[in-house]
């Protein structure tokens, strides 16, 4: 149990909003391995659904600080349902985002 | 002073609930009990237009065995916690996981998600309640089993226990999923573990393929209701038909809807056409392939007539748009193929697609694998048409007839575009039903819009319910109206029954407007 603070009505900083929502750069990271992580197996099978087929934003290659997608999927955004921890766990969630900050734009 | 909850349940001292808190802890681990803002923001996230204050829960506690959700239900009872269980809570534009009542403490029941059996040779499964569609159809995939899903849209991540406790439909033949549902575990207020039809049997091997048992038959009383906790559910699969043919059929004018259900509807009851029959709206087709108001007009209000017009032709859409499919073995379906294509010829009117034709492209794509049972989420695409997170279903009730629909379709229609928002809607045509389900799309992050919506969402029941109509589901902040659709008798009945399994009124106050 964790004892409580205020609920943020904006819970996602507009700046990493921003970020988001621009226009997609080139990411300068490198792929990491060739195992496929369990954050990116949560990617291609629940977020691709909607990242990469033209209803969310694009995701991969963003070059986006991981703390967007530990952020974003607790909270939801706009249309985005809310991931809570029975859905997703913390660890997972960060193998996600990991994987997504690292990831390379798709050919 | 000031609670460091960010809500308390109804009546409750914050003394009081740190009590409870600590109980619930000792019963489920301190990781299975949130309090925080910060764990609790997840389970605020609503899509309705009412505030989300309003529906705020004062804890979150995880159950992953039915004996923890016992546990649960005797402490909501020692200290009259009212307690909203959720499966995997994705009941979107219905009020997602959030509470009917601010204060409510959620059961989340997602890490109990054990696929306990699939039967292949007699098409059944028991599965708990956090069991997602695409874990079970990864299940089904990874054992190659010869059988198939049916599931409402957001299926990758909504799941089939509360999807069916809340009389969700899907797109298959079996595709009234309560009626395919066999077999129910309800852990009641008392704390007893009831199963219903062959379930209380002693070393019975029925409890999934025979629904009604001995005496009476409850499943169907546990289901938008708050009288039990589903901790299993049964339910039957659809064999996975060695041909499956989808179609659509594209009418141009809005006009024709009427003679499209005169058209269908024998074919349907026939079960020429086993599966429910989708007619789809301009603007439902639009936003499903991708295509934003924005994209069009940016000044607020309705979308005018000619704009929907011009969207229809520059997507090659109809006006209505037809989805059903074909399944069986090659010959079966090449007879019912010439029998829907001589009917349509017959009309002189619409034109029909097949998948042939429409390759990969949208919305025909994600609508053969709603029909199909694989998991997609193609239709969010609705909740970009106007954006801004705000989706109320509104789903009258009617017979499957044409002269309902296109009554329907003006009422809703001028409702919506007094209010300033769109007629986004589809017709589902059950089996003799019709499920007309609209989806009232508002920018949530406008306080002003999200006013409107609210005050559409009430015209519109109000004025459906002066000819006769009520829906079969709502959003948690219209379950008392709605409640009031259906009768005084109705509400007595239940009320009589809640106060008997639940004399402290914990289970879910307000659920389908149902207290003590």
């Amino acid at each position: 149990m964790s004892n409580g603070n205020r609920i943020s009505t904006r819970a996602v900083p507009g700046v990493l909003l921003a970020a988001l929502l621009a226009v997609p750069a080139m990411s300068a990271s490198a792929e990491g391995t060739a195992e496929i992580s369990r954050g990116q197996q949560y990617y291609e099978k629940i977020c691709a659904k909607c990242h990469e087929a033209g209803i969310g934003p694009v995701l991969l290659g963003r070059g986006l600080p991981e703390v967007i997608f530990t952020t974003i999927p607790r909270s939801g955004l706009r249309a985005m349902p809310a991931f809570r921890v029975s859905d997703i766990d913390d660890a997972t969630l960060q193998s996600l985002a990991k994987y997504l900050a690292n990831s390379k734009p798709k050919p | 002073m000031a609670s460091k909850y960010l809500a308390l349940p109804k009546g409750v001292s914050e003394a009081r609930f740190d009590a409870a808190i600590k109980k619930f802890t000792a019963a489920l681990g301190k990781d299975n009990v949130l309090t925080s803002g910060e764990h609790l923001q997840p389970y605020t996230k609503v899509m309705m237009a009412v505030e989300t204050e309003k529906h705020i829960p004062s804890a979150i506690v995880m159950a992953t065995t039915v004996e923890q959700v016992q546990a649960v239900v005797k402490i909501c009872n020692e200290y009259k916690i009212p307690v909203w269980t959720i499966s995997t809570g994705r009941n979107f534009g219905y009020g997602s996981a959030a509470p009917v009542e601010r204060g409510q403490i959620v059961l989340d029941l997602r890490k109990m998600n054990k696929i306990i059996h699939i039967d292949p040779e007699l098409c059944t499964a028991l599965v708990e309640p956090g069991v997602t569609y695409q874990q079970l159809y990864d299940y089904i995939e990874d054992n190659k089993l010869p059988l198939m899903l049916s599931f409402s849209a957001p299926s990758a991540i909504a799941g089939p226990v509360g999807n069916t406790m809340d009389r969700g439909v899907g797109y298959t033949p079996y595709g009234e999923h309560f009626l395919m549902q066999c077999g129910m575990e309800v852990v009641l207020a008392n704390g007893d573990v009831y199963r219903t039809g062959m379930g209380g049997v002693k070393g019975d091997k029925a409890w999934q393929v025979f629904k009604w048992g001995y005496g009476p038959t409850l499943d169907g009383m546990f289901t938008q209701s708050n009288y039990g906790i589903c901790t299993k559910m049964g339910f039957w699969l659809m064999p996975k038909p060695p041909v499956f043919k989808p179609f659509e059929i594209k009418f141009d004018n809005e006009a024709d809807i009427s003679e499209i259900v005169e058209m269908l509807r024998p074919l349907r009851i026939a079960q020429i056409i086993p599966n429910a029959v989708v007619i789809a709206g301009t603007l439902w087709e639009a936003a499903t392939c991708n295509t934003r108001r924005s994209d069009y007009i940016t000044t607020p209000g309705h979308t005018p007539d000619h704009i929907v017009k011009q969207i229809q032709k520059d997507k090659h859409l109809g006006a209505w748009n037809v989805y059903a499919a074909l399944y069986g073995s090659p010959e079966q379906v090449e007879v019912n193929w010439k029998i829907v294509t001589e009917t349509i010829k017959k009309a002189g009117k619409g034109r029909i697609v097949t998948q042939e034709e429409a390759g990969d492209t949208q919305p025909f794509k994600y609508r053969a694998q709603l029909m199909s049972g694989v998991p997609n989420l193609q239709e969010f695409g609705l909740y970009n048409w106007r954006g801004g997170g705000g989706s109320m279903w509104f789903a009258p009730v009617s017979q499957a007839r044409g002269s309902e629909c296109d009554k329907q379709v003006k009422l809703a229609k001028t409702i919506l575009n007094k209010h300033g928002l769109d007629y986004v809607g589809e017709f589902i045509v059950g089996w003799r039903d019709m499920h007309h389900v609209i989806d009232v799309l508002f920018d949530r992050s406008s306080e002003e819009e999200t006013k409107r919506a609210n005050a559409c969402f009430a015209e519109l029941l109000d004025e459906f319910e002066k000819e006769g109509y009520a829906v079969y589901r709502v959003n948690t902040a219209f379950q008392e109206r709605v409640a009031n659709s259906y009768g005084p008798v109705k509400r007595k009945l239940e009320k009589t029954i809640k106060r008997a399994l639940d004399p402290n009124g914990i289970l879910a106050p307000g659920k389908s407007g149902i207290r003590i």
